[in-house]
Order: C-alpha cells, then structure tokens, then sequence
C-alpha cells in the first residue's frame, strides 16, 4: 500500500480549485470502516505498553497527591518570595493546551474551515483531558484541599460567601463553566458517530454501552436540523468561551501590581499563547496517531499545513506581545517596569526566558519554508520545542517576576524539588492515560462531519463491506 | 454547505464609478472643502468669543480626532485584503474589490491630509501633543525620559520631532506600498485572469499581516496614546485595531448599500455576503468591546496612579457620560441589534446598524483623543461636526478617484465563481 | 418514529406501559422504511412526498444533508430562542448572585442566615464592583446558554428515547454509515401499506421495507428491582448521617483532617525536662527589659510624678512571669540617667493590679515631651483612629460605637462620657495618659497598642479639643 503522503499532491492548490480534505478512493463506507476499525481491532501490543507507562506515572502523581495533602505544599520548591512555582506554571500551561480543541471545533467551525473535521474529535479529546490535568494542580495547591468545596457559593453556618472579587474565583467559574461546555460540544459532536459504533458492533457490551450514550439517536433530518442548530450555537458560545478563560487565567496575573504580571495586552497575549501551545500538542499527537491508526487519508499534509500556519501565527503575535511588553517597559518611565524586564532576558532566569524566545518566537518561523511545514517528523520535532517554550513562557513569567519583589532583601533563586518535576511528569502520565483510553473505545474522528464535506466515490465499489456488515 | 454553480461570465460584473453618474465626482470633494471651511471659520469666531481657548488647537484636535476615525476605516479595509487573501478566502471575492480601494486611498489622501498634524508637531509649542513642547518635557521628567522615541533618540535635549517624522514617513511608505500593490496586481488581473497573481498575493500577504500590525500599532502610539505622554498601555494598539475592524464591516455594508443603490454590484453581492458581513460586524463588535474592556478592568484593578489617571480624566467632567454612551451604544445596544440572522439578512436593518456603529465608533475615537484637549468639560460642537464632514468629504472624494477607472469587482478573481455560489449554511 | 409526536402517541405510550406483562404484546405495523443509495435521490424523493401530502414521516441520513429541510419543509426550530433565554438568566443570576453575596448586608433584606450577604472590603474595591463581576457574568451566561442548547436539543429532538422500531431492521444499521433511508409513519393518515413500497420504488429507493413493532412498551422487571434496591441503598448514607448527629458519643469524634489541632509543642504551665527547673515557661533573662517595661521615667511612661508608688500597667499574667527571680533585675536595668537624677525605679507590685484609675495618684500636669505641631497632627491623627469611634470626633462621647450600642440598648454598656465634661477637663495630663495606658472603667487599655510619644500626642490634642470647646474671650484676639 502506497504512503497516502505520497501518493496524494495535496498541498499545491492551484487558485480556485479546493482541493478534497480525504484523500484515497474513499466512500462513505469505507470512511465509516476506516474510523470505526481504530475502536473495533483487536488492542495493539504498542498500545498496552504505552497505556502501562502512562499508568505508572498517574500511580506516581496518586502518591503524590497522597504525600502532599498528608504532609503540606513544603515538599515543592515554594519559599520565600516565591510562593506560585511549578504549580501554577503547569496549571496555565495545560489550561493554555485545552484551548485548541474548542478553537478547533468553535472558531474553525465558525470560520467554515472545513479542514477542521478532520481532526477536531480528538483536538476536543486533548481539551478535555488538559483541562483535567490543569484543574488538578490549583486544586491540590490550596493547602487544604478538604474545603475546596469553601470555593461553591453555598449558604453556611460561617455566613460566609465567597469573595467575586478576586480573579482566582472568577477562575474557579472559568475554568469549570470551560471544562463542561467542552465535554457538552464533545459529546454532542460524539452522538451520531457513537450511534455509528452501535450500529455496527457485535458485542452485547459494546452494544449497550455505545446504544446508552448515543441516545436512540437514528440519523433523523428533524433531528440533524436542530442537531446542527445547536453545534452552530455552542460554537459560537465556546468561541468567546475560549478566549474568556485564558483571559481570565491571564487576570491572575495581571490584575496584581507586580511588575512583569500587570500589563494590560495579557489577555489577548495569553489566549494567542494557548491556541500556539494547544495546536503544537496537537500535531504533537496527530503526527503519530496518523501513522499508527492509518488516518493519513484523513488527518492529510494539508491538515498539518493550516496547524502549522497557525502556529506560525499564534507564535508572531506572542512575540509581538514579548516586544510590546518590553518596549512599553521602557516607553512607561516605570524604573520597576524596566527592571523586571532587563531582570528577564539578563538576570538569574535568562537561561529560561533565552529558552522561552528560542522554542516560541523563533522556532515557528521555520515554518515559512514550505518543506518544513509538509513534512511530519520535522513538524513534530518543532511542536515539541513549541511545548517546551510555552512551559517556559509560563515559567517565566510566574518566577522571575516573583522572586525579584519590591523587597530586595527577600530576593531569592526559586529551585524546584523532586517532586515538582514528578507531579509534573504525572500529569502528563494522567493525560496520556486518559488520551489512549479514548483512542480505544471512542470514534477518533467526527464521522458524520467529515461525510459532510468528503466527495466520495460510488458506493457500489465497496459492496463487499455492506454484505460483510448487514450479514 | 451547497454551491450553486454561477458563472461569472453570465453576470455583468464590470461596472465602475462612472456608473454611478457625476455627482459622485464633484459633491465629495465640495461637501469636503465646505466641511473644513465651515470648522475653520468656527475655529476662528471661537477665538474671538471664548476666552482663554486656544482655537487653533481646539481645531487641530478636532481635526485629528476625524483624521484618525477615517483612517481606521481604510486601514480595517487592508487588514481585510490581506486576511483574505492569507486565509484563501472564498466568500469575500466579490467585496474585495471596494476593499482594495479603501485602503489603495491611504495614498495619497490620508498621507496629505496628515500634513496639517505634522505642521503641529513641528511648531513645538505643545499643540495638540504636548511632548513637542521642549517646556513642558523638561518639566516632566517620565517624558524627558521617553522623548527620544519622538524627537532625536540619540540626544534627548534637541527638540525636533525627528524620529516621529521618520516613523510617519514609515507607516505611509509601507500602507501605500501594500495598499497601492494590491490595488493595481488586482486591476491587473482584472485583464489577464493570471491566477499566479493570487498566488502571489497569498504568499505576500503572510508577511504583510505582520508588518501592517506593526505600523498600526506604532501608528496608533504615536498619534493617539502619546496625546497622554505620561500614559501607557500594551494593549492600545490592538484596541485601535479593533475598532478598524469594526468601522471597516460597517463602512463596507454601507458602501455597498449605496453601489447596489445605483446599479452597481447588484448581481455580485446576494444576501449571503451581507450575511457574513454583519457576522463579522457582529464578531467585531464583541472583540472591541474584549479589548476595551480588558485594557480598563486591569487599571482600574490595580488602580496604579500612572495609569489610571488615563481614565480618572474620563470618569470626570461629563466624559462619564461619553464612556457609559460608548458601553451602551458601542456595545450592548448593537450586539442585541444585530445578533439575529433576520436583522442581518435584511438589507435595511443592517444598514441601519451599520451606520449606527459608524457614529459611534467616531465616539470611540472621541473618547480617545479630546479628553487631551479639555479635562473636565465635555466640547463637542459645530466644529467637530464640520471637521468629520470635511474629512469625510475629502476621503470619499480620494476614494472615487482612486476607484476611477476599474471594475468593483475583481473580475477574474480564480475563486468568484465559488464566492458568486456561496451560501450561508 | 417520526419525530412529530403527537398526543395521542405519547397516551398509546402510557396505556403500553400499564398493560399487565402476562398479556402477550401484539405487533402492529410501525411503517414502511424505503432505502436510497444517494443524497440526491433522497432529496427529490423527499420533495415527491410532502407534495403528495404526508405529514408523519421522516429521512434518516448518515450526516446532515444540505438541501433537505427545503425539500421536507421542515421549520426552523426556536433553540435559538431558548439559548437567548437560558443565556440572559445566567446574566441576571451572575450579577444578582454577586450583588448579594458581597455587596448587599444582611440588615437590607432582613433574612438572616442563611439569606444574608457578607461584605468584605477587598483592595479598597467598593463592595459593589460591576467591572470585577463581569467575569462571571459571562461566565454563567455561556455556561446556561450552553445548558440550554444542549439539553434544548436533546429534549426537542427526543433523545431521551432508547427505542425505535426501525432499529429491529437489520438494514437500518447502514443509516449511520452510507445509506439515506424514508420513513413513512403508520399513524399518517394517507398511509396504506399496500401502495406505498411500489411508490417509493418508483422515486428511486433501492429496498422497501414493512417495519413491524413488536417490543412491548414498558420496562423490563429487572429494571424495577434493580432501581429500588439501588434508591434503598442511596438511603443509607443519609440515614448514618442522621444518626451520627442525633445521638451522643462516648469517645471522640474521628479526627480525619487536623488543622494542625495538635502540636509538638510546651504550653506554659507544662513540664519541660529541658530546663533544669523543668519549667516550660521562662523567666526572665537576667539583664533584659521586657517590651513594655521600660519605665524608668515614670512622668514619661506612667504619667506620674516621680517618687510615688503606682498602680501597675502590667497584665497579672505578666507579673506572674516576673515575679521572684526575674524582679529584681529590672531595677538595674532602669535608665542610668534617671538613676542618677536620684530617681527611684518603680517597683513591680507583688499583689494583683489596682482596679481602674487611682483619681488620688499624683499625676503629672505636663506634657514631658517637645510639644509642637508636628506632635498635634500625629495626636489628631490617632486620637481619629483610636479614641473616635466611641469618643467622636469631637469628644462628645457621640461616637459611632456608642451610638450603635445606645441603638442596640446593650444592657452592660456604660454610656462613652464628653471629654467636656468639667472634671474631665480639670483632671492632669498625666491622669488622661494614664487612662489610655491602663484604660478606665468599661474602657480598655491602649497602652500595649499605642506607643507613649503617640500617647502624649492623644493627650496633647485632647487638651486641644477641650480647649476649641470652651475657649475663653482672650483666645480670640490671640492667633
């Protein structure tokens, strides 16, 4: 079989032609086929030995969270003045990977970039389980993670109500109001294509397990008007949604007085970051997961092309942020604005902001060379270091403006403990574990919606799926 | 979505201004020289019956509150060029040409009309911009400071606006440029139906979304924040470009209200354009208020006395008044008014809407840049009324004249036919 | 089947559901179900049908195929109108909900807990603050419009339904694959079975089929045990809860979370083998002064003259500590100045502390430090932040505390009295420092807050105040 890569020109597009987003002689069936065998084959060696390590490392984050709730936030790096480390860095950085899914499905979708169906499934996936390892880190990082529930407004004995008036419960709205409209577009995206899994199993688990989560749902035109109704408004709700968020995120910061923190392009500066790292994570999976579960037809090269654009996109306007920032330092007349800059890209961090500058502002760009943004291994390599950069973004951020206060006398060099680099290591453990079992049992691609904008072939070429299947 | 096929050939696409009879080449530019006649003359009875106003600089602010309110318009107008081609946009062929036009006109027109600013600045007595006067920026060390980004960067002690010069110089050069080039390979075309030359533009354009947010910004820096010398946001540029966007959606539905008016365009633009035109105004209207919004939450949270002193002059004075019309006017009241689809598919209600934010946002420049000329009281009068005429007078008349001449479609656009058989879903 | 429900479908669905389950279920022809193998012939198709008159049937179809709600003549739906609803109820919950929890008190609704707000002032934020609510204004506004378009569809397009007839037809697997299928309702009134497949034959359906529903409509019985068992289980929770607050325990209640209850450490009257004396609480140690006990000046610390024994301004807790051992050492440590300006250190009393002022001691009738301006602003300054919230601001005993207590009618409390008043005015300087020192009848002591420059300076404008409220003629010609 030849390397649907190859085999397909589909990257030069002449003007005025679009060319097909599934490429290969694919009809309707075959494309069913072609999804539906990633939930159906036997389980792949590969994938238990992925799924074992991955699991090993959430055991390593259960113990953890396990020490860290018995014993106190002492065990991580925090001390005088910087008290937000690691914590904070991996909670912003994953909330900032969880936005690419609903920009996918949200934004695109607005923008008619049918492109999108091709991978918003599983974009959406990543979101959902990002969400899931940013949520976990400020909720353990509250001390006493038994009151959490102290966040809920709920009428008390105390009398006590929480206070609006801080960004980090404006978060606590953000972040949850986020996570549940996403699993609400993701599981509404999944209904028809979950009907699909049930249509065709022939396990009597499988059967009611697929047949309870697609509601009866039997393809019905009536429904699929109001079906399509309600996508058009989720989406153009989770669009503001999606910027709501990392703005808000961006707030924590911002609204302090701390130098480096209080700027006021954060918000649009944060959520141009997210939609960077989020489709970095993107490629970062879609690039193996194409190969292993031979979806090159329909996660194609120019799938991979528009993320790589946008990336390139997302990056520039993060580095205009980093020049605005640092062109405003100076501009203001603030001595204290200067220095934390000068601090930054001089001071005891440079190494990190150095890092930061490399992995984000300058390793997108080699995306104006057209090879570099066809070719997967090469893109992969780049959305690494786009991975790294956007850790180190918030890395900066959070410690160089932290450990260099108002109070010199306090100044002090933030080193992490082992256990901020395991809970960090966990978290990706958690995600990856999360992340194949949806590989596993869920459709990895929007069927439906790629039929919708597919061309297929004639059905009577593939006859011979039907017979197999209406036995 | 399903695409009727439309062949352009059958449609009688090619019409130009001269269509529209002769009117439009006269009435603009006379409603125009009226318009800043009638400011002048206000200017200088003003000088004679208020006392203590400097009426030359209660003009100059006049006229670059307007200045700057039309010239959001066009540069909205090569924002749009330039993403439509770096998204190989399909819908928007057939309002790219009057597009095109509006930001072709950054040259020569706004260059011109931004003579008059540069002569302020020059005299360095303060008008307008207070930096340009050396008194002032030795009595106010944080500016002293900042001076060489205006004057001479390597000696802050000579006062001349050398560095502010070149930076306009700059920003022309390269909107003229980008402007002018997509304007005439467009026209080009036009002639040969050269698809390579949308290919070109595609390539080009990756680069010019940069360097055009560049100079918007800088320019938006220059001309507007600095009116405030002490005041500084990072986020002024892009809340600037906002309201390009904004004005550039509404100004583009009117256009082609009054083209369709008069026969032109009638065919090439359905329902379906103005739909997507109002989604954006829609979206627009949203983004600008984010950013509006943002920028003012985050000082007036930190409450830090260099900042928020931008706005404690406009909390004050009666400009509380102008900030809350613009939350009400710019933003609550529209966003209902144009959420429906109805509205956007009716071609009067959106055309209301779409005039609407257009005096608004002339609001929104208002609120940006007279609060300079008077704390504390509120001037808002014949002057300023006749200036925006006389501006738009002459930027409607450069517009014409830019459009001379070609069609006010891009007729051999390789993807018209796809954006003649566009439909909503 | 088809979506278009009507009532007396639903009540056939009741009277299933409440046949007895001996009685064997009848199968009753559902519809007839035509497969198409393209789009295309499923919208023409569709076109013939609403054209000749059927009003109960339906298309099925693998995705969303553009061009058939026309072709079916299927109306727009209202869940944009829900979503508007649902969305502008978040708004008015978010911005209620702030409004009341942070900005409204407890007294404005009358309600009490638990309807009462709560007001904290936060970074000098007015308690109502618009722009620092609007985050989660937005917030719930997406999130109950996202509520209402989720469940909206769902509802609206009866997704709440497992079970369908048509799932019966092994063909009808194919609808979410590659086939296009119509569906013609039994229940339309132009329905006959006996035309109908030869009609749709003629439109292009590859396959027609009889759907036949012979599922008895009501659960199955499992269903029913299961259910209970599972509700009687859910109750066990709350019936332990129930118990655990309504009967008294002997031993302790588990102690889970510990709020560091309990530490490693020696409170005062324990044993601490350390030490020799094995005290945990120590004495003094020998050539120190204890804050707030530098008294060698008694005009300047006490407000008294020298030479005079006094009441103490010490807490009995801090003369425990001091007595014995630790007593005698404070005599050295006095000011040497003062020691050698034949001074007497004052003695720490032994017995427990005199109880409120001694009118008879001999206060001292000066100010002992350098009065100036300075000392009258800084005595303005904390006399507005210490003395007026019960004295007012003006020293008529009409402060804000007094007047709130007066309002409440507290049994216990003792009216604030006017610095005015003529024995008031009449008493020594010494005698008013000593009272904020040592505190005077109801009227606790300062003296452990307030350090004893800004004490004089209290007095110092006190003496002004009473002088502004009754000064004599000669003032006036006097600036």
């Amino acid at each position: 079989m030849t390397d649907p890569d190859k085999a397909y020109n589909v990257i030069d597009e002449p003007p005025g032609v679009r060319t097909p987003l599934v490429t290969g002689r694919h009809s309707y069936a075959s494309l069913t086929d072609t999804v539906s065998h990633v939930a159906e084959m036997k389980t792949p060696l590969a994938w238990y030995i992925a799924f074992a390590i991955s699991v090993f490392w959430v055991g390593v984050l259960g113990v953890g969270v396990i020490y860290l709730i018995s014993t106190g936030v002492g065990i991580w790096g925090h001390k005088n003045p910087v008290y937000w480390g690691w914590p904070i860095v991996n909670f912003v950085f994953w909330v900032g990977i969880g936005h690419a899914g609903t920009l996918i499905s949200a934004i695109l979708f607005l923008f008619r970039q049918n492109w999108r169906t091709g991978i918003n499934r599983f974009a959406e996936a990543m979101t959902i389980f990002a969400v899931i390892c940013a949520a976990l880190f400020p909720g353990i990082h509250i001390g006493r993670v038994w009151l959490a529930y102290w966040l809920a407004p709920y009428p008390n004995q105390m009398a006590m109500w929480p206070q609006f008036r801080s960004p980090l419960m404006w978060d606590v709205f953000a972040v949850s109001t986020y996570f549940t409209v996403s699993l609400l577009f993701w599981y509404m995206g999944m209904i028809p294509d979950l009907a699909t899994l049930r249509d065709r199993t022939k396990s009597r688990i499988a059967g009611l397990a697929y047949g309870l989560f697609s509601l009866g749902w039997n393809g019905s035109s009536r429904q699929w008007h109001r079906y399509e109704v309600a996508y058009g408004l989720l989406a153009a709700l989770a669009a503001p949604l999606v910027l709501s968020v990392h703005t808000i995120v961006s707030f924590d910061f911002a609204v302090s007085q701390l130098p480096g923190w209080h700027t006021t392009i954060f918000p649009p500066y944060f959520v141009a970051g997210a939609i960077f790292s989020g489709f970095a994570m993107v490629i970062s999976l879609a690039v193996p997961a194409r190969a292993f579960f031979g979806l090159k037809d329909i996660i194609t090269r120019r799938h991979l092309e528009n993320m790589c654009k946008v990336i390139t996109a997302t990056g520039t306007m993060v580095g205009y942020a980093y020049m605005m920032e640092f062109f405003i330092a100076w501009y203001s007349g603030s001595p204290y604005e200067k220095f934390a800059f000068i601090n930054r890209a001089l001071g005891p961090y440079a190494w990190a902001y150095w890092t930061m500058i490399s992995c984000n502002v300058i390793s997108p760009q080699v995306f104006w060379f057209k090879w570099a943004r066809t070719t997967p291994w090469f893109m992969f390599v780049v959305s690494i270091f786009v991975n790294i950069g956007m850790w180190f973004e918030r890395f900066v951020i959070t410690v160089t403006s932290l450990s260099r206060d108002f109070l010199p006398s306090s100044w002090d060099y933030f080193r992490p403990t082992t256990w901020d680099v395991l809970f960090l290591i966990g978290s990706f453990g958690l995600f990856f574990t999360l992340f194949l079992l949806f590989c596993r049992f869920l459709p990895v691609v929007a069927i439906a919606e790629v039929k919708g904008v597919m061309a297929p072939v004639n059905p009577p070429e593939h006859a011979e799926y039907r017979t197999q299947l209406v036995h | 979505m399903h695409h009727h096929h439309v062949d352009p050939a059958s449609l009688d696409l090619s019409r130009t201004v001269a269509d529209l009879g002769p009117s439009v080449n006269r009435w603009p530019l006379l409603i125009g020289a009226a318009g800043l006649a009638t400011a002048i003359v206000a200017a200088v009875v003003r000088a004679f019956i208020v006392d203590g106003e400097n009426s030359l600089e209660r003009f100059l602010f006049a006229y670059l509150h307007s200045y700057l309110y039309f010239l959001s318009i066009s540069l909205g107008a090569l924002f749009f060029v330039i993403v439509h081609h770096l998204t190989r946009a399909g819908w928007s062929v057939t309002v790219r040409r009057v597009a095109e036009v509006l930001a072709a006109n950054l040259w020569p027109t706004f260059a011109l009309l931004f003579l008059p600013i540069l002569v302020a600045v020059w005299m360095r007595s303060g008008l307008v911009f207070p930096w340009s006067d050396p008194a002032y920026v030795a009595d106010h060390p944080v500016v002293y400071h900042k001076i060489g980004y205006f004057n001479v960067p390597w000696d802050r002690d000579v006062a001349f606006p050398l560095f502010f010069t070149l930076r306009a110089i700059l920003y022309f050069a390269v909107w003229a440029f980008l402007g002018r080039g997509f304007l005439r390979r467009s026209v080009e075309q036009d002639a040969t139906g050269e698809p390579s030359i949308s290919k070109r533009f595609e390539g080009r354009s990756a680069w010019a979304v940069l360097v055009v947010f560049l100079t918007v910004t800088f320019a938006s820096i220059d001309w507007a924040m600095s009116l405030d010398p002490e005041w500084f946001s990072t986020m002024f540029g892009v809340y600037y470009i906002a309201g390009c966007a904004v004005s550039f959606f509404a100004a583009l539905w009117v256009i082609v209200y009054f083209l369709q008016s008069r026969g032109v365009l009638v065919e090439a633009v359905t329902v379906e354009h103005q739909h997507d035109i109002g989604k954006y105004l829609h979206g627009f209207i949203i983004f600008w208020t984010y950013i509006a919004f943002c920028q003012f939450l985050l000082i007036w949270y930190a409450d830090l006395p260099e900042e928020t002193q931008w706005y404690l002059v406009r909390q004050n004075g009666g400009w509380q008044w102008i900030g809350l019309t613009l939350i009400l006017c710019h933003f609550a009241i529209p966003f209902f008014g144009v959420m429906s689809r109805h509205v956007k598919r009716n071609r009067k209600a959106l055309l209301f809407w779409c005039v609407w934010m257009l005096v608004f946002h002339w609001f929104d420049i208002y609120y940006i840049v007279m609060p300079q000329a008077a704390h504390g009281s509120l001037p808002l009068g014949l002057i300023d009324v006749a200036t925006a005429v006389g501006i738009g007078g002459i930027v409607v008349a450069g517009t014409v004249r830019t459009a001379a001449g070609h069609a006010l479609v891009p007729i051999r656009d390789p993807r018209l036919a796809e954006s003649l058989a566009f439909h909503n879903i | 089947m088809a979506d278009n429900t009507t009532s007396s479908d639903l009540d056939e669905d009741l009277a299933d559901v409440a046949h007895h389950k001996d009685v064997t279920f009848e199968p009753r022809l559902a519809g007839v179900v035509a497969e198409f193998d393209r789009p295309e012939t499923l919208i023409a198709s569709s076109a013939a049908v609403r054209d000749a008159g059927y009003t109960r049937w339906d298309t099925h179809t693998p995705f969303p195929v553009h061009g058939i709600d026309a072709a079916m003549g299927i109306r727009r739906t209202i869940l944009p109108w829900i979503v508007l609803i649902g969305g502008l109820t978040g708004t008015t919950i978010a911005i209620a909900m702030q409004y009341y929890m942070n900005a409204s008190e407890d007294a404005e609704f009358g309600l009490g807990w638990p309807f009462a707000g709560y007001q904290y002032p936060i970074s000098g934020k007015p308690y109502w603050s618009l722009p620092a609510n609007i985050p989660i204004a937005f917030e719930l506004t997406v999130l109950l419009a996202a509520f209402s378009a989720f469940f909206g569809m769902i509802g609206l397009n009866r997704l709440f339904r497992w079970y369908n007839p048509m799932f019966k037809l092994e063909r009808f697997r194919l609808v979410t694959n590659d086939r296009f299928f119509l569906a013609i309702d039994s229940g339309d009134p132009k329905f006959n079975a006996q035309e109908l497949p030869g009609m749709l034959r003629s439109l292009g359906a590859t396959a027609v089929e009889e759907c036949w529903d012979d599922e008895p409509r009501r659960l199955p019985s499992s269903f029913a045990t299961v259910g209970l068992v599972l509700f009687a289980l859910a109750l066990v929770p709350p019936a332990l809860v129930m118990r655990h607050r309504s009967v008294s325990w002997d031993t302790p209640e588990y102690h889970p979370v510990q709020d560091m209850d309990f530490q490693m450490k020696f409170k005062s009257q324990q044993r601490n083998p350390f030490f020799a004396d094995q005290r945990a609480m120590r004495p003094q140690v020998e050539g120190t002064i204890a804050r707030g006990q530098m008294v060698g000046d008694s005009r300047y610390y006490l407000g008294t003259e020298p030479g005079q024994a006094m009441a103490s301004l010490q807490q009995p807790e801090a003369n425990a500590d001091n007595a014995g051992a630790a007593g005698s050492q404070e005599l050295r440590a006095t000011d040497q100045a003062a020691a050698e300006a034949g001074q007497t250190g004052p003695t720490p009393p032994a017995g427990p502390p005199a109880a409120g002022m001694n009118e008879n001691q001999n206060w001292t009738d000066e100010i002992p430090i350098a009065v100036d301006e300075r000392l009258m602003a800084r005595g303005q300054q904390k006399y507005e932040i210490y003395c007026a919230p019960c004295h007012g601001l003006g020293g008529y005993g009409d402060g804000l505390v007094n007047r709130r207590a007066l309002d409440l009618k507290a049994p216990t409390w003792v009216p604030v009295p006017s610095l005015h008043a003529p024995q008031t005015r009449k008493r020594a300087d010494g005698y008013i420092y000593g009272a904020i020192t040592q505190g005077v009848r109801k009227m606790p002591a300062y003296g452990s807050q307030i350090k004893p420059d800004d004490r004089w300076a209290i007095v110092l404008y006190v003496r002004a105040l009473q002088r502004s409220q009754g000064a004599p003629s000669e003032d006036a010609g006097n600036p």
